[in-house]
């Protein structure tokens, strides 16, 4: 895992409780290395380590850990590259995961770990993607699909549900809601 | 110390703590992403170096390419201005973005007049919208290439003929991209395929208007195509006929066969030419003369056969009519030729008799004066037999079936003897007869001496018919080149015209009709006889001033017809030494010449005394013995002889008719008789018969004279004979003598004419016996009867059919 994701979670945790916490938090972690730069590459166990005690020291379940850290995520991608972001839809946006932001990612970072959409679109107002990835981290694509359609003011229901026991397939249904 | 003041410094020094290791993991995270940094810089270096490299290497590669292309360019650029062939490029809107030098050779624009013109401004007029039109269709269905032949104009306005291949490239989208076309001049071949259409035309006109009625079958003998004018003769449209088996539906099934086996020779590839009767659609019958002929198409297989029908059934009827009519001429001629054939026995007959009676009547004692008038007669009476003979056999002539009879004669003889019958009449008419021969007396001709006659008579009759005054001239002139003995006939008469010779010789053509002094015959035959001989006749005349006709004869002819007169061509092998014992001055000569003539060593003795004396000195072959001597008879002689059994044949020659008796004894005394008068061949025939094995011919000789008067005179002995049976029947039956007699005193001289001796003398005896008799002897009258009717068989079974 990318070292980008490891920097925005400290972000994230020193925005939300401040250093101190952070410092205990990376003191308090086991099997970690403490030190992330952003161009460094990380054993995404270390992640899955610093989400868990995380978890426990807020009594956040590690689920809704994910999904904020997938909010924290797409505003640090919007301020980080907000090209990707003009000029688009929450529909568009996200049936273009793969092709348009994904391969982006690849061109930097060519051994990055990405999750795979398997997206069917239903006309302008349905679109369901699947969810497949061994780090099993489908809460955080929900919190980047809620902030995407947040971002872009489309009123929609957003069903996620897990497809396996492990959770590295998971679907998503986003749907306009019918006012 | 206070306990705030120290919760303050733990604080503091926690909070040193915390910002300690928090500049820690911040300086380590430096440090790793400086590390990275290096390493990305190190690997951003390695790689720009190889990208130099790669870029380097690639620019060299192009570079070298660059080269290569622009050389191969070059020699693209070369070969397609060398082409012949015009090449050329257009844009999608129809202009010449390139052409090659070619064009300007070829239509006189040179390329950079024609870059950026359209391309159709260079077509005709006429072929602008039809092109455009081919060509955008063509661009429409996205076809790459398409071929098309155009007419272009060149500078000079002159029309050329281009076969264009174009190459469309489309691109990605469909567009057109551009054309690129290769022209090829193909005026000569456009032209060519024109000049040959127009001929194609020009022959199927033709053949379509000649009344060829041709036909073509397949090799099945099926119809390919019918031509209208063969659809008009048989009476069937070309519909009609299509398809369908020739033979089974023109023909008439008898015929097919013959069709077949002119098919097989059309297989082997043979042309023929025949004729078959064609089934016309209404039945009718047409006759055909096809000429066929085998095709093959371009590889040189037989595909069937063409056939020129020509309707014959015109001529076909024509030489129907022809041959009908040549039938009854035939048959015309030969009823013509069966009248002549009857017509000379019934001539013959008589003349027969007028010959045999002038024969009989020579053997008589006759004063001079009257054996002059007989020995004329005779001449005369030979020549009309001949006459008529030759006249009558004209129908053999015409036939070709001509006797010949060859024999040595004395040619200036027979001139003149010949001639000798012309006194009269030439004396009559006042004229004069000039009779000249170039040979000497003893010169012979080997021909057919009655022919050669038939001939004189009738060119030296022409010429005194024709002629009122002047001089009718005769002659034999000798020639050398080529051998032979010319016969001149020269006139003073009324001549002939140029107009009138041509015809001359056609059978009955007559010069002048109104005094018809001839049948038109005359020329016609002696024309022909002259052909069987050989001869050559020529006539020159001038009206008014006379005529001259020249004939040729061959100095001898050999014919395989030549029947030979034996008796005059016996030679003898050895010289034969003869006694004649004759008192008469007269005979003696004749005799004594006649022997010499024949090659015959002679001995005269006056008397029998004079005979016998001779006969001591040497032993002779034969003896003449005249019957009436001086000092006995020859009777005596002869039985001496036989007592003495000296070898000498014995042939009596006696004036005493055999109707005098010669007693039977002294017959055996002698072995032949003679009668005078005789002719040469009379005794020639004796003496032959009397030394055959000393005769050079092998041949016995026939006791005969010369053959055609043997045959006549067998030909009257049997046209008498039925009646002399009958009434020697009637006779016996009677009992009558006088009849008897009368009948028996007629047969000896005939006997005598056919050479029966023996029979005569007998039928002789009996006559006396019947004379002196008062009754008659049945029996041996019957006898003589019987042998009479069997020499009549054995006559008319042994006479050649005519």
């Amino acid at each position: 895992m990318k070292g980008i994701v490891f920097t925005g979670f400290m972000e994230m945790v020193e925005q939300n409780h401040g250093y101190d916490f952070l410092d205990d938090l990376l003191l308090t972690t086991k099997d970690i290395t403490g030190s992330y730069t952003s161009v460094g590459t990380y054993s995404h166990v270390e992640m899955v380590n610093l989400v868990v005690s995380y978890s426990k020291k807020t009594g956040l379940p590690p689920e809704n850990v994910l999904e904020k850290f997938g909010e924290f995520l797409f505003q640090m991608f919007l301020n980080g590259y907000p090209s990707f972001f003009e000029e688009s839809n929450t529909f568009k946006f996200l049936s273009g995961i793969n092709d348009h932001i994904h391969t982006e990612v690849l061109k930097l970072y060519p051994d990055a770990e990405l999750p795979h959409f398997e997206i069917e679109m239903f006309g302008n107002d349905r679109m369901t993607m699947n969810y497949l990835s061994d780090r099993s981290m489908s809460h955080l694509a929900l919190g980047l699909i809620k902030s995407t359609a947040d971002y872009f003011n489309d009123q929609v229901d957003i069903e996620h549900k897990m497809l396996n026991e492990n959770g590295s397939r998971a679907f998503f249904e986003i749907k306009k809601k019918h006012v | 110390m206070d306990l705030g003041r120290f919760l303050r410094l733990r604080k503091s020094m926690s909070d040193v703590n915390v910002l300690y290791r928090r500049i820690e993991r911040e300086r380590k995270a430096r440090i790793e992403a400086e590390q990275l940094l290096e390493q990305k810089s190190r690997e951003l270096f390695i790689s720009n170096e190889e990208l130099k490299r790669s870029n380097k290497e690639l620019e060299q590669k192009s570079k070298r390419l660059s080269k290569a292309l622009e050389s191969i360019e070059m020699e693209y650029e070369r070969m397609i201005q060398d082409l012949r062939e015009i090449v050329f490029k257009i844009n999608p809107d129809g202009l010449f973005t390139y052409i090659n030098n070619a064009t300007t050779s070829i239509t006189d624009f040179s390329p950079n007049e024609l870059i950026g013109r359209h391309f159709t401004e260079l077509l005709t007029p006429e072929s602008r919208e039809e092109i455009s039109d081919f060509y955008l269709d063509q661009i429409k269905q996205k076809e790459v290439h398409s071929y098309l032949q155009i007419p272009v104009l060149a500078k000079n306005k002159k029309v050329i003929w281009f076969g264009q291949s174009v190459t469309f490239t489309f691109n990605a989208d469909g567009e057109l991209i551009e054309g690129i076309a290769v022209a090829r001049d193909i005026t000569d071949v456009v032209k060519a395929r024109q000049a040959i259409s127009d001929s194609e035309e020009k022959y199927r006109g033709l053949i379509e208007g000649m009344e060829l009625g041709i036909l073509e079958v397949d090799n099945n003998g099926n119809i390919v195509k019918a031509y209208p004018w063969f659809c008009d003769m048989v009476g069937y449209s070309e519909d009609e006929l299509l398809g369908k088996n020739a033979s089974n539906t023109l023909l008439f099934p008898e015929d097919a066969s013959m069709m077949k086996s002119n098919d097989l020779e059309r297989k082997k590839g043979q042309t023929g030419v025949y004729e078959i009767r064609i089934r016309h659609k209404n039945g009718g019958i047409i006759w055909v003369a096809i000429s066929a002929a085998p095709y093959t198409n371009a590889k040189g297989e037989i595909v069937g056969s063409i056939g020129v029908h020509l309707d014959i059934t015109e001529q076909k009827s024509l030489v129907k009519k022809l041959e009908t009519a040549n039938a009854e001429t035939q048959r015309a001629r030969e009823s013509e030729h069966n009248f002549f054939m009857n017509l000379s026995h019934e001539i013959r007959t008589p003349m027969n008799a007028v010959i045999g009676m002038s024969h009989l009547l020579s053997k008589t004692d006759l004063d001079p004066l009257q054996k002059s008038y007989l020995d004329d007669l005779m001449f005369s009476s030979n020549v009309l037999r001949g006459l008529i003979s030759n006249i009558l056999d004209f129908s053999r002539l015409e036939r070709g079936d001509y006797p010949i009879q060859v024999k040595k004669f004395n040619l200036n003889r027979w001139f003149n003897e010949t001639l000798s019958m012309f006194k009269y009449l030439i004396d009559e008419k006042s004229l004069n007869l000039i009779v000249t021969s170039e040979f000497p007396d003893w010169a012979m001709l080997e021909s057919d001496s009655n022919i050669l006659t038939q001939i004189l008579l009738n060119l030296v009759g022409n010429a005194t018919k024709y002629t009122e005054e002047g001089s009718v001239s005769v002659s034999l002139k000798a020639m050398s080149k080529p051998k032979g003995v010319q016969l001149i006939v020269t006139d003073t008469g009324v001549g002939i015209s140029r107009k009138q010779i041509s015809k001359i010789f056609d059978r009955f053509y007559q010069i002048d009709n109104s005094n018809s002094k001839g049948y038109g015959l005359g020329l016609s035959i002696t024309k022909q006889l002259c052909d069987v001989l050989g001869s050559d006749i020529d006539i020159s005349s001038e009206l008014g001033h006379g005529t001259q006709v020249k004939v040729v004869f061959p100095l001898s002819i050999h014919s395989e017809k030549v029947v030979s007169d034996e008796f005059n061509s016996i030679e003898f092998k050895a010289e034969l030494n003869v006694l004649l014992v004759e008192d008469n001055p007269m005979n003696q000569s004749y005799i004594l010449a006649l022997l010499a003539d024949w090659g015959l060593k002679s001995v005269l003795a006056e008397n029998l005394k004079e005979a016998q004396l001779a006969m001591t000195k040497e032993v002779f072959d034969l003896i003449l013995l005249d019957m009436q001597l001086p000092d006995g008879s020859g009777i005596e002689l002869a039985q001496y002889v036989r007592e003495k059994k000296i070898s000498s044949a014995i042939v009596a020659v006696t004036a005493t008719s055999i109707n005098e008796s010669i007693n039977r004894e002294y017959l055996d005394c002698i072995d032949g008789i003679v009668s005078k008068p005789f002719v040469p061949s009379e005794l020639l025939n004796e003496i032959g018969k009397q030394l055959p094995q000393l005769l050079k011919h092998d041949d016995s000789i026939k006791p005969s004279e010369d053959h055609e008067f043997v045959a006549m005179m067998v030909e009257t002995f049997i046209q008498e004979c039925p009646k002399l049976i009958d009434d020697l029947l009637k006779a016996v039956n009677a009992g009558d003598s006088k009849l008897a007699l009368r009948e028996l005193h007629k047969l000896p001289n005939m006997l005598h004419l056919i050479n029966r001796w023996e029979f005569a003398i007998r039928v002789k005896e009996l006559e006396s016996k019947v004379l002196n008799q008062t009754e008659l002897n049945n029996g041996e009258l019957v006898n003589l009867i019987e042998e009479l009717e069997a020499l009549f068989v054995e006559l008319k079974s042994h006479k050649p059919n005519d």
